[in-house]
Protein backbone atom coordinates (compact mmCIF):
# COMPACT_ATOMS: atom_id res chain seq x y z
CA UNK A 1 0.00 0.00 0.00
CA UNK A 2 1.40 3.38 -1.32
CA UNK A 3 2.07 5.54 2.25
CA UNK A 4 -0.96 8.36 2.05
CA UNK A 5 -0.17 12.27 3.25
CA UNK A 6 -2.46 11.15 6.42
CA UNK A 7 -0.18 8.50 7.49
CA UNK A 8 3.05 9.81 6.69
CA UNK A 9 2.53 12.94 9.21
CA UNK A 10 0.44 11.64 11.75
CA UNK A 11 2.76 9.71 13.79
CA UNK A 12 4.56 13.01 14.30
CA UNK A 13 1.58 15.24 14.54
CA UNK A 14 0.36 12.33 17.41
CA UNK A 15 4.10 12.96 19.35
CA UNK A 16 3.66 16.78 19.05
CA UNK A 17 0.23 16.86 20.70
CA UNK A 18 1.62 14.63 23.30
CA UNK A 19 4.53 17.04 23.93
CA UNK A 20 2.22 20.28 24.15
CA UNK A 21 -0.44 18.28 26.56
CA UNK A 22 2.09 17.62 29.05
CA UNK A 23 3.39 21.33 28.61
CA UNK A 24 -0.30 22.66 28.76
CA UNK A 25 -0.58 20.58 31.45
CA UNK A 26 2.49 21.72 34.02
CA UNK A 27 2.43 25.67 33.20
CA UNK A 28 -1.28 25.26 33.52
CA UNK A 29 -0.74 23.57 36.88
CA UNK A 30 2.33 25.98 38.47
CA UNK A 31 -0.06 28.97 37.18
CA UNK A 32 -2.75 26.91 39.18
CA UNK A 33 -0.59 26.53 42.51
CA UNK A 34 0.67 30.77 41.91
CA UNK A 35 -2.78 31.28 42.14
CA UNK A 36 -4.54 29.67 45.04
CA UNK A 37 -1.09 30.15 47.04
CA UNK A 38 -1.58 34.48 46.40
CA UNK A 39 -5.26 34.28 46.63
CA UNK A 40 -5.30 32.46 49.95
CA UNK A 41 -2.61 34.91 51.65
CA UNK B 1 -2.76 6.44 11.75
CA UNK B 2 -5.01 4.18 14.08
CA UNK B 3 -6.31 4.80 17.48
CA UNK B 4 -4.55 1.25 19.02
CA UNK B 5 -1.31 2.37 16.92
CA UNK B 6 -1.15 6.24 18.15
CA UNK B 7 -1.64 4.70 21.49
CA UNK B 8 0.91 2.21 21.01
CA UNK B 9 3.50 4.44 19.88
CA UNK B 10 3.03 7.22 22.65
CA UNK B 11 2.36 4.45 25.12
CA UNK B 12 4.86 5.65 28.09
CA UNK B 13 3.23 9.20 27.22
CA UNK B 14 0.02 7.84 28.07
CA UNK B 15 0.73 5.97 30.71
CA UNK B 16 2.57 8.42 33.10
CA UNK B 17 0.20 11.15 32.20
CA UNK B 18 -2.83 8.28 32.80
CA UNK B 19 -1.04 7.65 36.81
CA UNK B 20 -0.79 11.26 37.33
CA UNK B 21 -3.68 12.13 37.06
CA UNK B 22 -4.91 9.23 39.27
CA UNK B 23 -2.44 9.47 41.84
CA UNK B 24 -3.22 13.44 41.73
CA UNK B 25 -7.07 12.47 42.28
CA UNK B 26 -5.66 9.87 44.98
CA UNK B 27 -3.46 13.08 46.76
CA UNK B 28 -6.51 15.19 46.82
CA UNK B 29 -9.08 12.73 48.65
CA UNK B 30 -6.06 11.47 51.11
CA UNK B 31 -4.91 14.85 51.62
CA UNK B 32 -9.08 15.91 52.55
CA UNK B 33 -8.95 13.23 54.96
CA UNK B 34 -5.64 13.47 56.84
CA UNK B 35 -6.96 17.79 57.13
CA UNK B 36 -10.20 17.51 58.31
CA UNK B 37 -8.96 14.75 60.72
CA UNK B 38 -6.38 17.15 62.22
CA UNK B 39 -9.34 20.09 62.22
CA UNK B 40 -11.96 17.71 63.71
CA UNK B 41 -9.84 17.47 66.53
CA UNK B 42 -9.15 20.61 67.21
CA UNK B 43 -12.72 21.86 66.70
CA UNK B 44 -12.77 23.63 63.76
CA UNK B 45 -15.01 23.35 60.30
CA UNK B 46 -14.03 20.79 57.73
CA UNK B 47 -13.32 21.26 53.75
CA UNK B 48 -15.28 20.03 51.15
CA UNK B 49 -13.18 18.47 48.11
CA UNK B 50 -13.24 21.46 45.76
CA UNK B 51 -12.30 23.68 49.08
CA UNK B 52 -9.31 21.53 49.38
CA UNK B 53 -8.31 21.48 46.35
CA UNK B 54 -7.79 25.53 46.18
CA UNK B 55 -6.29 25.50 49.77
CA UNK B 56 -2.77 26.29 49.67
CA UNK B 57 -2.21 23.32 52.26
CA UNK B 58 -2.38 21.60 48.82
CA UNK B 59 -1.23 23.37 46.39
CA UNK B 60 2.58 23.19 48.69
CA UNK B 61 1.84 19.74 49.00
CA UNK B 62 1.62 19.34 45.09
CA UNK B 63 4.47 21.77 44.14
CA UNK B 64 6.66 20.45 46.99
CA UNK B 65 7.00 17.05 45.07
CA UNK B 66 6.90 18.88 41.83
CA UNK B 67 10.32 21.12 42.37
CA UNK B 68 12.34 18.09 43.56
CA UNK B 69 10.90 15.89 40.62
CA UNK B 70 12.18 18.53 38.45
CA UNK B 71 15.78 19.52 39.70
CA UNK B 72 16.27 15.69 39.72
CA UNK B 73 16.21 15.82 36.35
CA UNK B 74 17.96 19.04 35.93
CA UNK B 75 21.05 17.86 37.48
CA UNK B 76 21.24 14.90 36.04
CA UNK B 77 20.46 16.27 32.43
CA UNK B 78 23.50 18.94 33.14
CA UNK B 79 25.54 17.02 34.99
CA UNK B 80 26.04 14.44 32.93
CA UNK B 81 27.56 16.64 30.61
CA UNK B 82 30.55 16.74 32.75
CA UNK B 83 29.91 13.74 35.08
CA UNK B 84 30.63 10.17 34.47
CA UNK B 85 30.65 6.97 36.10
CA UNK B 86 32.63 4.04 34.53
CA UNK B 87 29.84 0.92 34.23
CA UNK B 88 26.95 3.00 34.04
CA UNK B 89 24.46 3.12 30.93
CA UNK B 90 23.23 6.45 32.43
CA UNK B 91 26.73 8.00 31.93
CA UNK B 92 28.60 8.56 28.55
CA UNK B 93 31.75 7.68 28.05
CA UNK B 94 34.37 8.49 30.79
CA UNK B 95 36.39 10.17 27.97
CA UNK B 96 33.59 12.00 26.73
CA UNK B 97 33.00 14.87 28.84
CA UNK B 98 32.02 17.74 27.89
CA UNK B 99 29.72 19.81 25.23
CA UNK B 100 31.22 17.48 22.60
CA UNK B 101 32.13 18.51 18.97
CA UNK B 102 29.15 20.04 16.60
CA UNK B 103 30.17 17.33 14.35
CA UNK B 104 29.06 14.64 17.07
CA UNK B 105 26.41 16.78 18.02
CA UNK B 106 25.12 17.50 14.56
CA UNK B 107 24.47 20.91 14.26
CA UNK B 108 25.44 23.84 12.23
CA UNK B 109 26.84 22.52 8.98
CA UNK B 110 26.96 18.63 10.35
CA UNK B 111 23.32 18.82 10.79
CA UNK B 112 20.95 16.81 8.27
CA UNK B 113 18.01 17.77 6.70
CA UNK B 114 16.60 15.91 8.82
CA UNK B 115 17.55 17.76 11.79
CA UNK B 116 15.83 20.24 13.58
CA UNK B 117 15.43 23.20 12.31
CA UNK B 118 17.48 25.35 14.78
CA UNK B 119 19.93 22.44 15.28
CA UNK B 120 21.34 24.12 11.30
CA UNK B 121 20.47 27.60 12.13
CA UNK B 122 23.69 28.39 13.82
CA UNK B 123 24.17 31.41 16.68
CA UNK B 124 22.31 31.93 19.54
CA UNK B 125 19.43 29.64 18.01
CA UNK B 126 21.51 26.32 18.13
CA UNK B 127 22.78 27.51 21.36
CA UNK B 128 19.77 28.10 22.80
CA UNK B 129 18.14 24.60 21.15
CA UNK B 130 21.49 22.94 22.48
CA UNK B 131 20.59 23.40 26.07
CA UNK B 132 16.54 23.74 25.88
CA UNK B 133 15.96 20.29 27.83
CA UNK B 134 17.74 21.59 30.51
CA UNK B 135 16.80 25.27 30.44
CA UNK B 136 13.16 23.96 30.22
CA UNK B 137 13.32 21.88 33.52
CA UNK B 138 15.27 24.27 35.30
CA UNK B 139 12.37 26.77 34.40
CA UNK B 140 9.86 24.26 35.66
CA UNK B 141 12.52 23.76 38.53
CA UNK B 142 12.10 27.35 39.84
CA UNK B 143 8.42 27.81 39.14
CA UNK B 144 7.50 24.71 41.29
CA UNK B 145 9.92 25.99 44.01
CA UNK B 146 8.44 29.53 43.81
CA UNK B 147 5.29 27.94 43.65
CA UNK B 148 5.89 25.96 46.94
CA UNK B 149 7.42 29.08 48.86
CA UNK B 150 4.02 31.24 47.93
CA UNK B 151 1.21 28.76 48.38
CA UNK B 152 4.02 27.64 51.48
CA UNK B 153 3.45 30.80 52.68
CA UNK B 154 -0.31 31.05 52.73
CA UNK B 155 -0.31 27.30 54.15
CA UNK B 156 2.20 27.93 56.86
CA UNK B 157 0.61 30.99 58.29
CA UNK B 158 -2.96 29.25 58.16
CA UNK B 159 -1.48 26.99 61.26
CA UNK B 160 0.09 29.97 62.79
CA UNK B 161 -2.90 31.84 63.05
CA UNK B 162 -4.69 29.08 64.24
CA UNK B 163 -2.33 28.43 67.29
CA UNK B 164 -2.91 32.48 67.90
CA UNK B 165 0.90 33.21 66.39
CA UNK B 166 1.67 36.20 63.96
CA UNK B 167 2.09 35.22 60.47
CA UNK B 168 5.39 35.35 58.68
CA UNK B 169 6.28 37.52 55.22
CA UNK B 170 7.42 35.14 52.51
CA UNK B 171 11.59 36.25 52.87
CA UNK B 172 10.85 35.15 56.77
CA UNK B 173 9.30 31.62 55.93
CA UNK B 174 11.82 31.11 52.75
CA UNK B 175 14.27 31.08 55.67
CA UNK B 176 11.78 28.97 57.76
CA UNK B 177 12.79 25.41 59.21
CA UNK B 178 8.87 24.19 57.61
CA UNK B 179 9.86 25.77 53.99
CA UNK B 180 13.40 23.95 54.41
CA UNK B 181 12.76 20.76 56.16
CA UNK B 182 9.97 20.32 52.83
CA UNK B 183 12.47 20.89 50.85
CA UNK B 184 15.36 19.06 51.45
CA UNK B 185 13.00 15.96 52.81
CA UNK B 186 12.24 15.52 49.08
CA UNK B 187 15.84 16.47 47.61
CA UNK B 188 17.35 13.81 49.62
CA UNK B 189 14.92 11.26 48.07
CA UNK B 190 15.45 11.68 44.63
CA UNK B 191 19.46 12.21 45.20
CA UNK B 192 19.42 8.73 46.81
CA UNK B 193 16.90 7.43 43.76
CA UNK B 194 19.67 8.88 40.97
CA UNK B 195 22.56 7.51 43.05
CA UNK B 196 21.36 4.10 43.23
CA UNK B 197 20.50 4.10 39.32
CA UNK B 198 23.53 5.27 38.64
CA UNK B 199 25.40 2.75 40.71
CA UNK B 200 23.23 -0.26 40.78
CA UNK B 201 22.84 -0.52 36.95
CA UNK B 202 26.59 -0.96 36.59
CA UNK B 203 26.19 -5.02 37.67
CA UNK B 204 22.15 -4.97 37.23
CA UNK B 205 20.44 -5.22 34.15
CA UNK B 206 16.84 -5.09 32.97
CA UNK B 207 16.54 -7.24 30.14
CA UNK B 208 15.03 -5.23 27.05
CA UNK B 209 14.97 -1.85 29.06
CA UNK B 210 16.89 1.40 27.07
CA UNK B 211 17.25 2.16 30.64
CA UNK B 212 19.80 -0.95 31.47
CA UNK B 213 22.83 -2.32 29.24
CA UNK B 214 22.13 -5.56 27.19
CA UNK B 215 22.18 -8.12 29.88
CA UNK B 216 25.80 -9.64 28.69
CA UNK B 217 27.28 -6.64 28.73
CA UNK B 218 30.10 -6.37 30.84
CA UNK B 219 29.90 -4.62 33.42
CA UNK B 220 32.74 -2.32 33.09
CA UNK B 221 30.62 -1.48 29.57
CA UNK B 222 29.62 2.24 29.67
CA UNK B 223 26.83 3.97 28.09
CA UNK B 224 25.29 1.64 26.66
CA UNK B 225 21.45 0.65 25.98
CA UNK B 226 19.81 -2.40 26.47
Amino acid sequence: MTPSRTTAISPEADVKVMFVAYLVFIVGGLTYLFTIGFLQR
Amino acid sequence: MSVRKALRESSLSWFFGLILVLTLIGQAYSGLAEYNSSVTMNDLPILSIGEYVTSSQFAVDVAENWQSEYLQFLLYIVLTVWLVQRGSPESKQVDETGGEDDKKQQIGRHASPESPRWARAGGWRTALYSNSLGIIMGLFFLGSWGAQLVAGTSAYNSERLQNLLAPLSMPEYALSSNFWNRTLQNWQSEFLAVGSMVVFSIYLRQRGSPESKPVGAPHAETGSEG
